[in-house]
């Protein structure tokens, strides 16, 4: 049974077709939050607001767009509203990151603090471009897909995805 | 062959790593930056980047974390009633009453402009027939001739204080001698 039939389902009263959706899709969903605001709770509370909004909105989704699809751009539109709220996020130390305790080689400090610089440069990204980033390079959604769950067209996915890549090279530079 | 000039260089390399070049772009970028240092720079920076990116991606949680998330997120589910059709109702009641509402509009501005085209003529004629009969009393309808028209002109001239148009004041006086004028 394909995701269609089972929303098709529940609207007819069948609550266990739902609990099928958030099996196939709560995993996936949440992963894609995670990798966007960096926090496993705050994914986790985004994650089930969105599934939350998705069971007492389902009744009124039209079906023009596929329902993962749908139940993305709900969820995005939380990670927006969470990423506005939010205050410029200080990371964690990478250097906790690395495999080992003893002190770091050189080459490994480099490449910590060019991940560091790397994330407060994707944090300081226009909203529309940052979120075209991740989704193309986390998620490999295709223009299409990317313009389906923010909004716009494939063309300005596009643009903004070249846009935010020039802008991180500019900033990051040759440093590694 | 499609020769590549550093302006463009950038773009390429994007697209290279993105979705891939053809072949014949693949060949010209290549020969570009060959050739070129600050082309071949910004390829090898815009390679680390793109490799940091996806190479930056937070682990799996973990299996007691997933447990936590089903286990919460059915709470929270069963805390909501199974949503019904409530909206369907909704909408023919909100539909009914807008094409309500609609009607009695366009039947208040219908309504509304008759009543103006009508009354607008009636009200000014009236003006000005209180002003005649407080200058010159009565007159009735029968006795609207184009010599009283003429007295109107003049009676509101008069009144604006402006000056009187000749033919207004001519025709009172060649009014007084006819005998069936009201105002005689």
């Amino acid at each position: 049974m394909n995701d269609e039939d089972l929303v098709r389902e529940f609207r007819k009263g069948d609550t266990e077709a739902f609990s099928e959706l958030v099996r196939r899709h709560s995993k996936p969903l949440t992963m894609m939050i995670l990798k966007i605001v960096r926090d496993s709770e705050e994914a986790r509370d985004i994650s089930q607001a969105a599934l939350l909004k998705a069971y007492e909105s389902l009744p009124r989704f039209l079906m023009a767009s596929s329902f993962k699809t749908w139940l993305y751009r709900i969820a995005l539109n939380a990670v927006k509203d969470y990423l506005r709220k939010r205050k410029p996020q200080t990371f964690p130390d990478v250097l906790d990151d690395l495999p080992n305790r003893d002190p770091p080689a050189p080459d490994q400090l480099d490449k910590a603090r060019y991940l560091e610089r790397l994330r407060s440069a994707i944090e300081e990204l226009p909203e529309k471009q940052r979120l075209t980033l991740q989704l193309r390079i986390y998620e490999e959604m295709n223009y299409k897909a990317i313009a389906d769950v923010l909004g716009g067209t494939e063309g300005s996915a596009r643009v903004n995805f070249f846009q935010a890549t020039k802008t991180l090279r500019e900033k990051l530079g040759s440093t590694k | 062959m499609k020769t590549l000039d550093c302006q463009n260089v950038e773009k390429w390399v994007i697209e290279e790593l993105d979705q891939g070049l053809t072949t014949e772009r693949m060949t010209a970028l290549d020969d570009h930056c060959s050739q070129c240092v600050s082309c071949r720079d910004i390829r090898t920076e815009m390679t680390t980047l793109f490799s940091a990116i996806a190479a930056d991606v937070p682990e799996d949680p973990g299996e007691e974390y997933w447990k936590y998330y089903h286990a919460s997120l059915k709470a929270r589910l069963q805390e909501k009633k199974a949503p019904q059709n409530w909206w369907l109702p909704w909408r023919v009641a909100a539909a009914s009453a807008l094409l309500a509402m609609v009607l009695l509009a366009v039947t208040l501005l219908t309504f509304d402009r008759t009543q103006k085209v009508a009354a607008v003529p009636q009200d000014e004629s009236s003006v000005v027939m209180e002003e005649l009969y407080q200058l010159y009393g009565p007159v009735s309808d029968e006795t609207v001739t184009p010599a009283n028209l003429q007295e109107q002109a003049l009676a509101l001239a008069l009144l604006d204080g402006r000056e009187a148009p000749d033919d207004a004041i001519i025709g009172w006086f060649e009014v007084e001698y006819e005998p069936n004028h009201a105002l005689l």
